[in-house]
């Protein structure tokens, strides 16, 4: 039972997997076309864009919580383990149960937080001051981001239930993995 | 509450939860047995208060730029360039690991990354040629820590933003402090490797050492850029990151062609992910900071439990080095700046000392916190890196850890290291 539940939720969990890579890679190429333009329009043409910093700072929303939930997927947010790392296999997982099970609360209720909040912003019917983007569209890849990464930490915590190993995310094993590239280890 | 808060952040922060936890909840705890009357939807509005600052947009450019030079050619470039030069000297490997962690942090903005690029290649090196495995490890996380005083520095980008330093001040400024540890370290490693007697590299003849400076001489436009540019006026720290990844593209993808363009969209997934892991901290940082200040904890803290005098300016640095370090010791260095700056620069400010200075003096106290037992994170990257026991790791590290304390102290008194060149540049 637990195990055709990890395997159903394994498949969407690939197609969202998809969607939040492009949104991050979408985010940092995007950023980075604003910005080199930005650079060549004041220093060669001598005037900048005025809209590349609302659109940088939309971009960078997008990166932020978006990346919760992929970050989380990959076992990648920053924790601090040094006395996690010492204790046996059972209680590690324990712990590890109770971690996945108090983040994902507290996930879903900023994410519920922010729903009011992106909410609140579309009532007042606030702008970007140059594209005149509605400022609600933008605010509201808070909730979806926080409750995408709320996803990731049942998921963990369903994994662990369902097997032996203690599992950090739901697919990354609770090891040191040595195969990412060096500037991953920020 | 401001103990409730701390109590709850330490409390989970050492059960291993993520970082952005116990600085959320504690927020949000505080909101609710403290200030009910609040709308808890006012912590989601800092968060995204916290990421919007645009010369915040830098840090995932200068990620950017990094991750594609790692993957390509230009890293083992410089080293290569060190090397021939400086190599052949007594104590000459040891004294090229610190100078290519120096170049290096020209190139890159983090200590970890710098950990990883540069002591992958050279640690096997420096055991073949007769080093311990504790120096060898400890010189390389120690020397490390200079990048994030080298601009372009991830640290100092989010100290500028969150006490409204200029961030190329603080980049200028940071020159100064790093080529003085540089400089300690190499006369350290020429002692260390005199006493242990350790035999010396055979010296490159100059075609050899030609053939490194041509090949170093188009990854040596980053230090160019970045550096000469802001110190010329002609780039913002932004404006510097974003030419940075346009040449490390033309480099990598156009002239080495080392990466292709298909590899782009790969590493913009993993600099995305690094951004978010680093901003979600960064707003979760700019909740707990906002929570604390509304309640006036700053303040409190500041005046009545430490009692600093703001007429003791000297005094009000050292409290604020301590403060820094030992956070660091424990925590990562980008959640110690977003915490504890809002707490002590009113005091800073009272006391009349150069904010860059100070921010120059947090970033070497960060840098140095995260290289320090028992739970700075340059030694639980360079445990991932390496595959060695923590406690091998940090052997060797007293002698460096003394060092830096002498570049702190020196720095307290001889403020014109890092001011020097600032001086030159902005006034």
């Amino acid at each position: 039972m637990m195990n055709y539940l990890v395997r159903i939720m394994a498949m969407a969990d690939k197609s969202m997997a998809w969607l939040e890579k492009a949104a991050l890679a979408i985010g940092v190429i995007g950023m980075t076309l604003v910005s080199v333009s930005n650079v060549f329009m004041r220093n060669v043409l001598g005037e900048s864009l005025t809209f590349a910093d609302e659109l940088n700072q939309a971009l960078i929303i997008l990166v932020t919580f978006l990346g919760v939930g992929y970050a989380a997927r990959q076992g990648r947010h920053i924790r601090m383990t040094a006395l996690f790392d010492q204790l046996p296999r059972l209680p590690r997982k324990i712990m590890m149960i109770v971690i996945a099970a108090c983040t994902a609360a507290l996930l879903f209720l900023l994410s519920w937080y922010s729903l009011d909040y992106a909410l609140h912003t579309r009532s007042v019917g606030s702008v970007t001051p140059s594209l005149q983007i509605p400022l609600w569209i933008i605010y509201a890849v808070a909730p979806i981001g926080l409750a995408v990464g709320g996803v990731q930490y049942v998921m963990t915590l369903i994994r662990n239930l369902a097997s032996h190993d203690v599992y950090i995310s739901f697919t990354h094993t609770d090891e040191y993995d040595t195969s990412h590239s060096p500037t991953q280890e920020i | 509450m401001a103990t409730m808060m701390f109590v709850t952040m330490i409390i989970l922060l050492l059960l291993g939860f993520p970082l952005m936890v116990p600085l959320l909840a504690a927020a949000l705890l505080a909101f609710v047995f403290y200030i009910p009357a609040l709308d808890p939807q006012i912590l989601v509005q800092q968060m995204i208060g916290g990421v919007k600052p645009p010369a915040l947009i830098a840090v995932p450019l200068f990620i950017f730029a990094a991750d594609i030079m790692t993957r390509g050619l230009t890293a083992n470039r410089l080293l290569d360039l060190v090397m021939s030069f400086i190599g052949h000297v007594r104590g000459g490997l040891p004294i090229t690991t610190a100078a290519s962690c120096t170049l290096f942090g020209a190139v890159s903005g983090s200590t970890q990354a710098t950990v990883v690029a540069m002591g992958s290649p050279l640690r096997p090196r420096l055991l073949k040629a007769g080093y311990t495995d504790s120096f060898s490890m400890a010189l390389i996380i120690n020397s490390s820590d200079i990048a994030l005083l080298i601009p372009p520095s991830i640290g100092m980008i989010v100290y500028g933003v969150v006490s409204g330093t200029s961030v190329g001040e603080l980049f200028i400024a940071g020159i100064g402090p790093g080529l003085l540890i540089l400089m300690l370290f190499s006369v350290y490693c020429y002692f260390y490797s005199r006493i242990k007697n350790i035999p010396t590299q055979e010296r490159r003849d100059w075609s050899e050492r030609g053939r490194a400076l041509r090949a170093a001489l188009l990854p040596m436009g980053f230090p160019v850029i970045v550096v000469g540019g802001i110190y010329a006026g002609t780039f913002s720290p932004t404006e510097a990151a974003a030419v940075s990844v346009a040449y490390a593209v033309l480099l990598e993808v156009v002239i080495f062609r080392q990466l292709g363009w298909k590899d782009i969209p790969d590493l913009a997934v993993s600099t995305g992910m690094i951004t978010a892991v680093v901003f979600i901290l960064v707003a979760a940082g700019a909740a707990f900071s906002w929570t604390l200040s509304y309640a006036q904890i700053p303040s409190l803290l500041v005046n009545d439990i430490l009692n600093l005098d703001p007429s003791q300016p000297t005094m009000v640095l050292i409290a604020v080095c301590a403060a820094f370090f030992v956070g660091c010791m424990f925590v990562d260095p980008i959640v110690v700046i977003l915490v504890l700056t809002p707490i002590f620069a009113p005091i800073i400010q009272a006391a009349g000392i150069d904010p860059v200075l100070a921010g120059t003096l947090i970033t070497l106290q960060v840098a140095i916190g995260s290289a320090t037992p028992p739970f700075g994170c340059d030694i639980f990257t360079a445990i991932a890196v390496f595959k060695r026991p923590y406690l091998e790791v940090i052997k060797g590290s007293p002698p460096f850890f003394l060092i830096l304390l002498l570049a702190t102290a020196l720095l307290i008194s001889f403020p014109q290291i890092a001011l020097f060149l600032r001086d030159l540049a902005f006034r």
